[in-house]
């Protein structure tokens, strides 16, 4: 995400035009990947999962969520599967910065190819499987690429200064214990949305 | 004895830092250089400066999509309980920022 998030931020100082075609073009490519693999997962529960009954699919997601809440809060060691990857920088110097910024933007929106960080992302994903709805999953994949595509439009703000970007990782860390507070609270709520969607 | 200490205490502490870099994915450690409340030891100040105001504006944009995200959940929850999820898988795209 820093790699995609950097070069946005010196462009948009240097040429606001490029900046936004750039930040559109890293959009809608991370959109189309995000809807894609979101509607594949929604398909595989569709043909998978069937039979399953709403409720122990909401029940599912409700006990998912517990684990992965005590895993944010610490209370349980809860390795994250993940691809131990960033999307590569060196795509800006051999494409250029318009092809890199697609690239970047697909790359990351296929979601599993990258870093995940929490393991709510496995909580969101289970869900999208579980709806059994290919338009649902989508659009909840591609709700979690706008949050994810924020950063990088708010980039101009957020980074006064494009030559702070070797600390911005560490300069954040210790935001991570609270963001991983707010990631436990989001799926617990999620998953009691869940269990009452599926009483009612 | 003491002549060879800060060489490795050095190293190790450069160690220590490219690690909390790497942990939130940044990989981009340098020795002596930052700490993990973003202040750092050499280099020009404005650097901690604008490290502490990217991370309090970080904050700020995080609390109001906190806010905007629980008004979202109420009117989409409002057309279908399941659409009130939107709104918590765009705030779990958003913490990703932590993530890089």
């Amino acid at each position: 995400m820093l790699t995609a998030l950097t070069p946005p931020v010196k462009a948009a100082r240097e040429n606001g035009p490029a900046w936004f075609m750039n930040v559109i073009s890293f959009t809608l490519a991370g959109m189309l990947a995000s809807a894609m693999v979101g509607a594949l997962l929604g398909a595989a529960g569709q043909l998978l999962g069937a039979g399953i009954e709403q409720q122990v699919a909401a029940a599912v997601c409700l006990a998912l969520a517990l684990v992965i809440a005590a895993g944010e809060l610490e209370l349980l060691a809860l390795p994250i599967p993940q691809a131990r990857r960033a999307s590569k920088g060196q795509w800006a110097k051999r494409w250029g910065q318009p092809a890199a910024s697609v690239l970047w933007g697909f790359d990351i929106g296929l979601y599993f190819s990258t870093w995940l960080t929490y393991g709510a992302a496995w909580w969101l994903a289970v869900v999208a499987v579980l709806s059994g709805d290919s338009q649902f999953a989508a659009a909840l994949f591609g709700a979690f690429w706008l949050g994810r595509a924020l950063p990088v439009w708010l980039g101009p703000w957020l980074m006064p200064s494009p030559r702070i970007a070797p600390w911005v990782g560490a300069a954040l860390a210790p935001l991570r214990p609270a963001f991983r507070r707010v990631s436990a609270a989001a799926v617990l709520l999620g998953g009691g949305i869940l269990m009452i969607a599926s009483a009612i | 004895m003491f002549g060879s200490c800060p060489p490795i205490g050095r190293w190790r502490w450069a160690r220590r830092s490219r690690d909390v870099a790497r942990t939130t994915g940044g990989a981009r450690g340098r020795a002596g250089v930052l700490r993990p409340n973003g202040s750092s030891s050499v280099g020009p100040a404005s650097v901690s400066a604008d490290l502490r105001l990217m991370r309090s504006r970080s904050l700020v944009a995080t609390r109001v999509l906190l806010v905007g995200g629980a008004l979202a959940m109420a009117v989409l929850g409002a057309f279908t309980t399941y659409h009130a999820l939107l709104p918590i898988g765009f705030v779990l795209g958003w913490l990703n920022l932590v993530g890089l």
